[in-house]
């Protein structure tokens, strides 16, 4: 009943909704309080949004999926995570529109790694190009992590039909089964895993970003949204700032995959430490690669769409083009 | 064989129920128990029947049970307790299962105490399908597959509709005619008690004691005639007024708890 | 006498044209609810056929609530690709296995929790600390200690089933009329006697109550189980379709369970004829 009532207000909101745009726009931006939205978090802090005249509010979600559910229902204006096959299955219906680019995985900044059991690596599972034949727990198919295990089956030519893959709905359950030797390797994000490879409870084999660099985030927007025309160019130009803030600050000072911690960094570092409610010292471990100009791998979104649309997770009958908002994005 | 009281004494907590009763059940003898409500009437014949343990004294068996008896002490209950998910035939059985008996004996006992009962034409019904009087019948019958010396009867009655109790005295009287069975009858109906004892035995209000222990100098035989009915109706106006100012006392007490 | 003076009286009140005579009004309709089959199949009709209409219509997005025939379809095309059958069976064989376990492991502590004194106040006390604990919440120690096989799965069916099956048959055995077992006593029906001709069919319709229960909860729970790493079954199906927003797939395996569900009550109800109809 909340959806149709949901609907139905939504129908009737879309006529007036694209008047003109007031002198403060109002909008509620869907995020994740992980450090891959960092540059949210920094043009929100220091008034970005506002300066653009905005009136900007973020509405803070646990998964990623709930906000692309989010964007479509109208309960958020954007939404700004990763990619995942639910997000597309949405878009590919015409519920949501992608309109720049977030994070990626890119080789020196660590995010997603792959993980051996100890008995497993001492079986000689050292790098992830052994993964080959594994039995490798993920969260959910049709995950990020899956897709980029997709990756890694082409680059080095082993088929992912070979690979077992063991869908644990939870970190903390891939984290469990790890451990626990029941799984020979897991792909998991840099804050689960350290806490278990510091424990000597697995082994770490390489980093995502250094093998199968991809676009891992997006900013995504409802139709109703794009047709207000001020309101997404406002938006779009206020991230860009804070990207290329974020890109030449903290990015900039990034060596053996973390941060430096000094005059320059430290502000923002604490900006995004107070929003992810970690302390600054694990956010220099795990800053999210983000293009200076907030572009999108437009090739690479493609290939995901393709890869997900073959794998039978993203219904078949749409490409790219039907879900990116070409008016807004800055190809890479 | 006699079955004996001997000084049973029964509290349950702070409640005493039972004081010394002692009294004597010969065999083949009928004896009823009454009293006023909650003299522990049916506490005592459960302590004489072996599934309550008195605080006090013991009930006590004189003599060999008759041969053949499977169950010299045999109770039926006021509630009938059958088991509903049985037939008739498998509720008489019930007791049989364990008893050292090969099919066909076993068999045989079950259809002699089912013509005796007048249930051969139910053998196959459940006792939900069966009128009260029939299901206390099938109780009867399930005792007397065992061959009891003595019959524990807890107010069989009492359940029953008037009409009904008329005709299962009728077949009381006639099941206990030869006195090859004896019986400690407990009941609230005293017309009950003269019509079937050969003693009555009177309790007094809680703390149950013995009152007095009544002779009833007729056989069983006499009793049905015309003519007794005017010695047998002032039998047991002598026994209401033994016990009317206690059940009075008795009456008051339950309404105040 | 009597009869004369009756006909009198019956004469007097219609003789007198002065008297109205009217009938006494019923007064003493309603409050008997009687179960109707066909209004029940009817309002179920209607409602699918409404649903349809609003889906077919444009009234609702097919994303936020699929139609009955995109559900049906779904279910159609899983069916031909034979997909349906490997998820079904692969359920089928965990419920089923976890029940069992469950129930059997449930009957056994029930009844002694039933009959003895000692194992009543331990395992009430024991029930009464796990039953409350969410399984989901123990999924990774389920993983850590069985893997992420066969067992942790069977494990979070049969946990489940266990406690509820436990509580309905202690309750069950607790509720055997006390004078049915005095009986038996009176007769020296032996122990193991009593407990199984008198206290086992006497709990017999509260166990098949909790079967009832226990059928639903296994049901429920296969979703949770299918949480660690199933490739197959309905639970992993569903899960699947919910994370890749095939809501049209959801459904369809929602449907599924649904239908289970109805099935496992038909068998319950078949047994309960079988098995109690002396009530």
């Amino acid at each position: 009943m909340k959806m149709f009532a949901r609907l139905a207000l939504a129908s009737l909101l879309a006529i007036p909704a694209c008047g003109t745009a007031r002198a403060d726009d109002k909008a509620r931006i869907g995020v994740l309080r992980l450090s891959s939205s960092a540059p949210v978090f920094i043009a929100h802090d220091k008034g970005y949004f506002r300066e653009a005249g905005l009136d900007i509010e973020l509405k803070f979600f646990d998964a990623a999926q709930p906000i692309a559910v989010a964007t479509t229902s109208g309960d958020v204006e954007f939404g700004i995570t990763a990619f995942t096959a639910g997000l597309y299955n949405l878009a590919g219906k015409g519920t949501l529109k992608v309109i720049g680019g977030m994070s990626r995985e890119k080789a020196g900044y660590p995010l997603i790694g792959y993980f051996a059991s100890n008995n497993a690596y001492a079986a000689g599972l050292k790098t992830p190009k052994d993964l080959a034949g594994k039995r490798i727990a993920v969260t959910q198919v049709g995950s990020s992590f899956h897709y980029s295990l997709g990756l890694l089956a082409d680059k080095y030519g082993f088929k992912l039909a070979e690979v077992k893959i063991m869908p644990l709905q939870s970190l903390s359950n891939a984290a469990a089964a790890l451990k626990g030797e029941t799984v020979d390797a897991a792909l998991l994000p840099i804050s689960t895993a350290r806490a278990l490879v510091d424990s000597g409870g697995a082994k770490f084999l390489g980093w995502v970003g250094d093998e199968t660099p991809w676009q891992l985030g997006a900013v995504f927007a409802s139709p109703k949204t794009l047709a207000n025309k001020p309101l997404v160019t406002k938006l779009l130009a206020a991230l860009a700032r804070a990207d290329r803030e974020y890109h030449d600050v903290i990015l900039a000072s990034v060596k053996d995959g973390k941060a430096d911690i000094n005059d320059k960094t430290k502000p923002l570092l604490e900006i995004i430490a107070k929003f992810t409610n970690l302390p600054v010292e694990q956010v220099v471990g795990n800053c999210a690669y983000i293009d200076p100009e907030g572009k999108l791998d437009v090739k690479n979104v493609g290939n995901q769409i393709e890869w997900l649309q073959e794998q039978g997770f993203v219904d078949k009958g749409f490409s790219p083009d039907a879900i990116i908002a070409k008016e807004y994005v800055k190809a890479d | 064989m006699d079955l004996i009281a001997d000084h049973i004494s029964h509290r349950f907590g702070a409640l005493d129920v039972l004081d010394r009763v002692s009294f004597t059940v010969a065999s083949g003898e009928v004896v009823a128990i009454v009293g006023p409500s909650g003299c522990g009437k049916s506490t005592l014949l459960s302590i004489l029947g072996g599934l309550l343990q008195p605080s006090g004294g013991a009930a006590e068996l004189r003599g060999a049970p008759p041969a053949g008896s499977l169950n010299p002490l045999t109770f039926v209950f006021q509630d009938f307790a059958l088991l509903p998910w049985c037939t008739v035939e498998a509720n008489v059985a019930f007791p049989l299962e364990h008893a050292a008996l090969d099919a066909a004996a076993r068999r045989a006992v079950v259809d002699d105490a089912l013509r005796r009962t007048g249930l051969s034409d139910f053998r196959a019904a459940y006792p939900k399908q069966l009128s009260g009087g029939m299901r206390q019948r099938v109780g009867i019958a399930r005792a007397l597959a065992v061959r009891p010396a003595i019959l524990l009867m807890d107010e069989p009655l009492s359940a029953l509709d008037s009409q009904t109790r008329e005709l299962l005295m009728e077949d009381f009287i006639r099941l206990l005619a030869d006195g090859a069975m004896g019986a400690v009858y407990v009941t609230h109906n005293l017309a009950e008690a003269v019509r079937l004892a050969d003693r009555i035995v009177v309790l007094s209000r809680r703390p149950g004691r013995v009152r007095e222990i009544v002779d009833i100098p007729m056989t069983r035989a006499e009793r049905g005639a015309i003519d007794a009915r005017g010695k047998l109706l002032a039998l047991q106006n002598d026994l209401w007024s033994l016990i009317r100012e206690e059940a009075i006392d008795a009456e008051r007490e339950v309404q105040h708890a | 006498m009597p009869s004369a003076r009756c006909s009198m009286l019956d004469r007097a009140t219609q003789d007198d044209p002065a008297v109205e005579v009217r009938p006494v009004a019923f007064r003493g309709a309603g409050f008997v609810p009687r179960a109707g089959r066909v209004s029940g199949w009817i309002a179920l009709a209607m409602v699918i056929a409404l649903w349809q209409l609003a889906g077919s219509a444009g009234w609702v997005s097919q994303l936020f609530l699929p139609s009955p025939s995109a559900i049906a379809i779904a279910i159609y095309k899983l069916a031909i690709s034979g997909a349906l059958w490997q998820h079904v069976s692969a359920s089928v064989l965990r419920i089923g296995t976890g029940w069992v376990l469950g129930t059997v492991a449930g009957v056994i502590v029930g009844f002694a929790i039933g009959l003895s004194t000692l194992a009543r106040g331990v395992g009430i006390t024991f029930i009464s600390a796990l039953f409350p604990i969410p399984k989901i919440a123990l999924l990774p120690l389920l993983i850590l200690w069985l893997g992420i096989g066969e067992e942790p799965k069977i494990a979070t069916i049969a946990l489940g089933v266990f406690f509820s099956t436990a509580i309905s048959v202690y309750s069950g055995v607790d509720a055997v009329p006390r004078n049915l077992i005095r009986m038996a006593q009176s007769f020296n029906v032996p122990f193991h006697a009593i407990v199984r001709r008198v206290i086992w069919p006497g709990a017999l319709p509260s166990i098949l109550a909790g079967f009832r229960i226990t059928a639903s909860v296994a049901l429920l729970l296969v979703v949770s189980a299918e949480m660690i790493g199933a490739q197959f079954g309905i639970g992993a199906f569903v899960l699947q379709a919910g994370n890749l927003m095939q809501t049209d797939q959801l459904l369809a395996g929602v449907v599924i369970l649904s239908l289970f569900g109805l099935a496992v009550g038909k068998v319950i109800n078949v047994l309960e004829a079988k098995l109690l109809h002396w009530r």
